[in-house]
């Protein structure tokens, strides 16, 4: 398997105003976290909200500049060079399809903003046909092309998202929470498309979401995130079934099944509290405020990032122990 | 036990808005005994929560009710004034809505804005002074209720200094304040991390034994439903399309509807990767609804006569039926078997 994507020790902090002067705090967003994607695979990331994963995609397509760290892609070390060849290869689907398509552009404005910019059509009529057959490509159709975003529902909306996407026909998408504002029923069908341009176009994702069921689904390998760290990372298979991290543990018992017989048979670990705050992150293992197994050496040491099974990673003290 | 708390029949209710009457309710009936709890399922726009709205008397203009009768607790809310409702509204039915950031009000401390509901509904006659007192003390038992930390602290803070979970356990205070008969829980966890949602609905739980209350869960999240209701209404554009118990509904779906949209969610529990099934097409237009079965246009195995006509309920049990030409059929076939 070849390597499309890897980060090494990511760290990606924002300067937050403080109290006292002179004195600098940041707002540890992503603090050191290190990952590959293979060619052609999907990558799940979870996590709950300000855990630093949507910070992390961001920041892999250098939308945000890296504190520290280094993004390779396809071999080559992107994080201070002049991104635009590689806007080509690497693009985004964001959340909130209500939000990230400009109500003042035609569809196929929008869809041929990208065409224009890299100059991907000789002439007139070849953009236009690059725009319907990308609209086709996401289940509309060409006469939906001179119309505007409010004209359409949040699954369509999203389609046109990803149709700009694929506009510049990308190796690469992030899919920032693609589908967490749509409907039940309409999450299937832009699922269904993602996976079915995969195959279709050889794309390789980066799939961000807090759901852990639609993630585990669509990905082949998933990071678990907890402020602004990775704890856990697996197969889909190993995240879901044999845990190991005791945050993962909680996240996934947390999650409600849609099956009464489960749900009302399953042992719930319900977390005491909150996130804690990324300014202050806690001593030692972050988790540890909220573990139900924290000892004082949590509170010491940082449990470091270590292979529990080949190709499964753990970042936990106690992970052998608790497995028994 | 299986005292009716509330009953709604045949609840008609339109918006009048500028492009034409858009039928938000089209003949809804549910009925709720004390001690339930009821989960209404559908995607936006299919009316759950203006079902509920209805309820408080909460139908925002250009919205009113055209038909039916809402029973519940003694009251005819269909007929009840403005006046009558302030004095139900908290007291007998409370409500907590989707997002608790934004339904806190941001200039006042959360004291002050539980104390208010115990306030205006206090009929002790006691003196100002000593009446606000009371006010506190109920309010720092009802933080303590719903798990917060120094709730004397927090008396004091304002709702920016909290954090969503934090806020939204304050909105179930505020909903509790005066032990309500009814909670109307409007998808109170979807704003919420999935941590703090398995917080919020064990306590939700919890508090329901302690007070004895009935509650309506409305969300489109069926993980949510399974783990909290006993019943459980479907509902397609304004319309409940299938009703029953929750083992009903999940193991013995009737309706297209409700089969297609639980083959549609992916399983955590699934070993197997297996292509989900989507509903193919859009939800449906409520300015231009089909003549049929709404969801006509959507079925794999739409018939002649659902384009048509508006299938009637077909009874399964004493709890469960549904609203499917399918269905209607296949009884006419066994009784014409039997005969």
């Amino acid at each position: 398997m070849e390597k499309l994507i890897e980060v090494k020790n990511l760290k990606q902090y924002f300067p937050v105003s403080s109290n006292k002067m002179f004195e600098k705090k940041y707002v540890k967003a992503v603090d050191d976290v290190s990952f590959y994607i293979n060619k052609g695979e999907t990558f799940g990331l979870v996590g709950e909200s300000g855990c630093g994963k949507t910070t992390t995609g961001r920041t892999i397509l250098r939308l945000n500049k890296p504190t520290s760290g280094q993004i390779i892609y396809d071999g080559v070390d992107i994080t201070k060079v002049n991104m635009k060849p590689y806007r080509k290869k690497m693009q985004i689907v964001f959340q909130d399809p209500y939000a990230s398509l400009d109500p003042r552009m035609t569809v196929g404005d929008i869809v041929g903003e990208a065409i224009d910019i890299h100059k991907l059509a000789k002439n007139k009529k070849e953009r236009k046909e690059m725009i319907v057959s990308l609209l086709e490509k996401v289940g509309l159709n060409s006469e939906h092309a001179n119309r505007y975003p409010h004209e359409f529902s949040g699954g369509q909306r999203q389609r046109i998202g990803i149709a700009r996407a694929l506009a510049v026909n990308p190796e690469f998408i992030v899919c920032d929470e693609p589908i967490s504002a749509l409907d039940v029923s309409i999450q299937a069908q832009v699922v269904n498309m993602f996976e079915d341009l995969q195959k279709e176009l050889g794309l390789t994702y980066l799939f961000i979401a807090h759901d852990l069921s639609i993630v585990k689904h669509i990905s082949d390998r998933i990071g678990v995130m907890y402020l602004g760290k990775i704890v856990e990372l697996g197969t889909s298979n190993e995240i879901a079934f044999d845990s190991l991290h005791p945050y993962t543990k909680s996240l996934i018992s947390a999650i409600p099944i849609p099956d009464p017989e489960i749900s009302r048979s399953r042992k719930r670990i319900v977390l005491e509290g909150d996130v804690p705050s990324p300014v202050n992150p806690p001593s030692g293992c972050r988790f540890r405020t909220r573990c139900p197994h924290a000892t004082e050496l949590c509170a010491e040491k940082e449990p470091e990032f270590v292979e529990a099974t080949p190709g499964h990673f753990v970042a936990c003290h106690y992970y052998k122990e608790l497995k028994k | 036990m299986s005292e009716t708390l509330l009953d709604i029949k045949n609840l008609r209710l339109s918006f009048f808005t500028p492009a034409g009457e858009v039928k938000a309710l089209n003949d809804i009936s549910i009925k709720m005994n004390k001690g339930d709890v009821l989960g209404i399922v559908g995607e936006s726009g299919s009316g759950k929560s203006v079902t509920s709205y209805a309820v408080m008397g909460l139908t925002a203009y250009p919205g009113r009710i055209v038909g039916g009768t809402i029973d519940f607790n003694g009251h005819k809310v269909h007929e009840m004034t403005e006046k009558e409702f302030r004095k139900m509204r908290g007291k007998e039915v409370s409500i907590i809505f989707q997002d608790p950031m934004t339904s806190l009000n941001p200039v006042y401390t959360i004291g002050n804005q539980i104390c208010e509901s115990i306030l205006l509904h206090d009929e002790s006659g006691l003196p100002k002074k000593e009446l606000k007192k009371k006010a506190k003390a109920r309010a720092i038992e009802l933080l303590t209720l719903v798990g917060i930390n120094e709730p004397e602290k927090r008396l004091k803070q304002y709702p920016h200094e909290l954090s969503g979970g934090m806020r939204q356990r304050v909105m179930i205070a505020i909903a509790l304040a005066c032990e309500p008969k009814l909670l109307i829980a409007d998808e109170p966890t979807t704003a919420l991390d999935v941590t703090i949602q398995a917080q919020i609905l064990e306590l939700m739980l919890e508090l329901k034994d302690k007070i004895g209350m009935s509650i309506i869960m409305i969300t489109h999240d069926l993980g949510v439903v399974s783990n909290m209701c006993e019943k459980i209404a479907v509902m397609y554009a304004g319309k409940i399309v299938e009703f029953g118990s929750t083992d009903e509904i999940f193991y013995n779906p009737k309706h297209e509807y409700t089969k297609g949209l639980l083959k549609s969610i992916p399983k955590l529990t699934d070993e197997e990767k297996e292509k989900l099934v989507p509903i193919e097409g859009t939800p449906v237009d409520m300015l231009n609804p089909p003549k049929g079965c709404p969801f006509a246009p959507r079925c794999k195995s739409c018939m002649k006569i659902c384009i048509e006509k508006m299938p009637p309920y077909t009874d399964f049990s004493d709890t469960h039926y549904s609203a499917c030409w399918l269905t209607q059929k296949e009884e006419f076939l066994k009784e014409e078997g039997n005969n």
